[in-house]
């Protein structure tokens, strides 16, 4: 995980927030506070002209604490819906994928959404395996995140490997900001939940938390591929599913220093239809030093992150475990220059359980990806700060990688800002590119490469903030893509046709738009309206057989749109939606979609708030992907009691 | 990625305020925690240059308020001579005028303040720092004796880092009976060489103070 001091607290500012403006109360509250306070007050711009907008030269969108509690959500992939420069496309009861810029696969093809960074707390997690997320792993206590960043485009200078289309950085709530009690139960037909959080300060300097999550997801209804034989369309998919998790994180803060210590273990449980369940289970625990002085942050981390799932049929079955530390150093040189920079080593030791159709060859490697980089921003007038650097990554089956990134933001007064940006990312091969294997009926059918080239892209974007009154906020941008080397798949030869391979012989453009906006139409009512569009315009390189089609590369819908609501009816009664609309998916088909979430909320009184929440309320069921690939998701009620204390 | 760095999970506390409000506040603050020699001004008057966000936050903190018990005011300065009155000076880097500003300070009994590295060196009595996320600051003894301010020592204590003469230095490290002693030794006798660095840094914890 990445920071750089000087303008991390860029990034604070939620992307909702109206006004960053300092409000009156706000300005008396730091007129009473002591100079001993004072310094421990928390900045949302450390550059030295006044901004009121967020002057990340990116696009992000930051979801809150807020956000999150007043979506009613707390399965991570679904609280993702709230990022408007997010794809969400859930497949199953515990199955998602989710890109940002379109190459979400395509589960025909075998191809999966393996384009993106996500980080909790500073741990990669995405799968060294294959380079996709598998979100059943994946859970955080809603209530203790302190906000989402979704940033769309590539971010693998700063921020870490595989962030070439989008980096998602989740970052929870520090043990100072999460003490007391807090009970919630939730029950619903499609849920049921449970989560107990203690948090309390030992001393002033030293803080901790605990908590316990788990839940019980029903089945979907299965969805039938058009020419399935044995497939009873509307039965249920038998996906349902558990999961409990346990966790704990304490901090320590010096004047400075300040030094962290989290962890989480967790088991759950997945049934398949017609075949036996999945049992998943794993734990890490990160620790991370961070040393201010003037001028400069010095940060370590490091952290063990163990997975495993068991007896699968489809082959996912695996023990994996990441080995991870990183340094790195910010430092400001004058009021216009700074200078981050940082190395990196990470370790994955994966053991694949194989099964007669599909291993991998060897079941077992230690993979070791070693990166560093620096970069350097310059204010070249305090409107227009100059941002560029390079990462050098090394991993185990192409070698080193450069991944530079150059950008320009501009600030002409506090109202407005521009950003410019070209940068180079890649995703590096893993074992699912190079190493696997699928037999039918006894004959190998599928391997993988094992001279597989890094997937690459260049990404020129640009985009402009804007808060041309205290009631509205605006933020558009514009991406254009070019890839090279995207994964293909070939047969063995012109002559031969088996085994077929993984190759590298698809290039191509995509290009799009993401817009959302903040519209407070009154002191009591925010509507938050966003838009997105894809195309791509991919092509089959010299050599190519184009054996599938160019959509293998990529199911995407063409574009989507959102509305949210934030309806204050009082003090104490909250009413909120949000509407969506997703476009088709075009090869293979799935048929375009409209759903409406809504959540009543209701707070009895200081300690107490009961919630109704309905999800895709607007159908009895819909499909995310194409039919026979996911199962149709259905409408969801859920009441929902929360204690604080 | 620019500076896109938010990646820093040390979460922000429940609340974060914009700089030029911390910064405001902190003016505000000093005030309590030094003594300025017998003065006749109706006001109190901080005067700032080049960093108008400060000014407008501290126009709307001062509102009304008194410091010292004199009704306080801001004032914008580009000029030196527009400095008389002053208690207070902060100047930010953008202000081409900051060298003369600080230059016409020097001497007299106004606690000038800046925002940039080296700001101790240009004559500043106290010089805003950014420490992560946080803004602090460091205070030169020398700059003061200069102004003829007297710092209170909870403003030390609080102090990112406290620069001393060569001589406070020195009589520091002696045993307290000798210290009222030593701080009367003439300052020929003292070697006044590179200060020790090292030892100007003061990471102590900051301690609640009125």
């Amino acid at each position: 995980m990445r920071l750089s001091a000087g303008a991390l607290a860029l990034l604070a500012i939620p992307a909702s927030a109206l006004a960053v403006e300092t409000p009156p109360e706000s300005l008396e509250e730091l007129g009473r506070m002591s100079l001993s306070e004072l310094t421990h007050v928390e900045v949302t711009s450390v550059s030295k002209s006044p901004q009121t907008l967020s002057t990340a030269p990116a696009g992000i969108y930051v979801i809150t604490q807020e956000e999150i509690h007043r979506s009613g959500l707390h399965s991570l992939p679904e609280i993702l819906r709230l990022a408007p420069n997010l794809q969400v496309h859930q497949e199953s009861s515990s199955g998602y994928e989710i890109t940002a810029r379109g190459l979400v696969g395509n589960p025909p093809d075998q191809a999966f959404s393996n384009k993106l960074l996500i980080l909790i707390d500073g741990r990669s997690v995405y799968s060294p395996l294959f380079s996709g997320v598998f979100f059943d792993q994946l859970d955080v206590m809603s209530e203790d995140i302190e906000r989402i960043e979704v940033i769309d485009g590539p971010g693998a200078t700063l921020w870490g490997a595989n962030a070439v289309n989008g980096v998602i950085n989740i970052i929870t709530r520090d043990a100072q900001s999460s003490t007391g009690t807090l009970l919630r139960a939730e029950g619903g037909d499609r849920t049921q939940s449970l989560a107990a959080r203690y948090g309390a300060s030992a001393s002033d300097a030293l803080s901790y938390r605990v908590y316990g999550t788990g839940f019980v997801r029903g089945s979907l209804e299965q969805s039938c591929a058009p020419q399935a034989s044995s497939c009873t369309e509307g039965g249920s998919a038998q996906d349902h599913w558990s999961r409990a998790q346990a966790g704990f994180r304490t901090d320590w803060k010096s004047t400075l220093d300040s030094l962290t210590l989290q962890g989480d273990a967790y088991r759950g449980t997945e049934h398949q239809l017609g075949a036996s369940e999945v049992a998943l289970m794993g734990a890490n625990v990160l620790g991370r030093w961070q040393h201010y002085s003037a001028y400069s942050l010095w940060q370590l981390q490091a952290y063990v992150d163990h997975s495993q799932t068991g007896h699968p049929v489809n082959g996912a079955a695996f023990v994996l475990t990441n080995y991870d530390v990183e340094l790195q150093n910010n430092r400001l040189w004058g009021a216009r220059t700074e200078l981050v920079w940082g190395i990196g080593e990470r370790l994955s030791d994966y053991h694949l359980e194989t099964t007669p159709t599909l291993y991998f060859v060897p079941p077992h490697r230690w993979l070791d990806l070693t990166n560093v980089f620096v970069q350097g921003s310059y204010a070249v007038t305090p409107e227009l700060k100059l941002t560029a650097g390079s990462k050098f990554e090394h991993d185990p089956y192409s070698g080193w990688s450069v991944m530079p990134d150059a950008r320009l933001g501009w600030s002409p007064d506090s109202r407005n800002y521009v950003w410019l940006a070209a940068s180079r990312a890649v995703r590096a091969p893993t074992p699912f590119d190079t190493d696997v294997r699928e037999t039918v009926g006894g004959i190998v059918f599928l391997t993988g490469k094992p001279d597989f080239r890094t997937e690459k892209v260049t990404a020129f974007e640009t985009g402009y903030r804007t808060e041309p009154s205290t009631w509205l906020n605006v933020s558009a941008s514009v991406f254009y893509s070019l890839y090279d080397d995207l994964r293909s798949i070939e047969p063995a030869s012109a002559t031969v046709f088996l085994p077929i391979h993984w190759d590298n012989r698809i290039a191509g453009h995509t290009h799009g738009v993401v817009a959302w906006a903040d519209v407070q139409v009154t002191p009591w009512w925010r509507l938050s309206p966003s838009v997105r569009t894809f195309r791509a315009a991919l092509h089959f390189e010299p050599g190519a057989s184009g054996l599938l089609p160019l959509s293998q590369a990529g199911d995407d819908p063409g574009s989507s749109w959102g509305l949210k609501s934030l309806l204050n009816l009082g003090p104490r009664v909250t009413l909120d939606g949000f509407l969506r609309h997703v476009e088709n998916l075009p090869d293979p088909y799935a048929p375009e979609y409209t759903e409406l979430d809504a959540r009543l909320g209701w707070v009895v009184g200081k300690q107490a708030e009961l919630s109704l929440h309905g999800t895709n309320l607007l159908h009895r069921r819909h499909l995310e992907f194409p039919a026979g690939y996911g199962a149709f998701i259905e409408r969801g009620v859920a009441l929902e009691a929360r204690l604080s204390f | 990625m620019a500076c896109l760095v938010g990646a820093l999970p040390r979460a922000v506390s429940a609340q974060s305020y914009s700089e030029d409000a911390v910064k405001a506040a902190y003016l505000y603050r000093f005030a309590a925690y030094v003594q300025w020699p017998q003065g006749n001004a109706a006001n109190f008057t901080v005067a700032v240059a080049g960093a108008d966000g400060v000014a407008e936050q501290l126009e709307k903190l001062l509102n009304g308020r008194q410091i010292q018990g004199r009704p306080a005011r801001v004032v914008r300065v580009h000029r030196a001579q527009e400095l008389q009155d002053a208690q207070i000076l902060y100047v930010a880097p953008p202000s081409p005028a900051r060298r003369t500003l600080l230059e016409a300070a020097s001497g007299q009994p106004i606690l000038a303040v800046t925002d940039e590295e080296g700001g101790l060196a240009a004559g500043a009595v106290i010089n805003f720092l950014p420490v992560g996320r946080n803004v602090r600051f460091e205070v030169s003894l020398p700059a003061a004796e200069r102004q003829r301010l007297k710092l209170n020592a909870g403003l030390l204590s609080v102090a990112a880092r406290v620069e001393r003469s060569p001589q406070a230095l020195l009589c520091a490290s002696l045993p307290q009976g000798a210290l009222a002693a030593c701080n009367n030794w003439p300052t020929l006798l003292l070697a006044s060489g590179e200060q020790p660095r090292s030892l100007l840094y003061r990471r102590r914890r900051s301690t609640a103070c009125a």
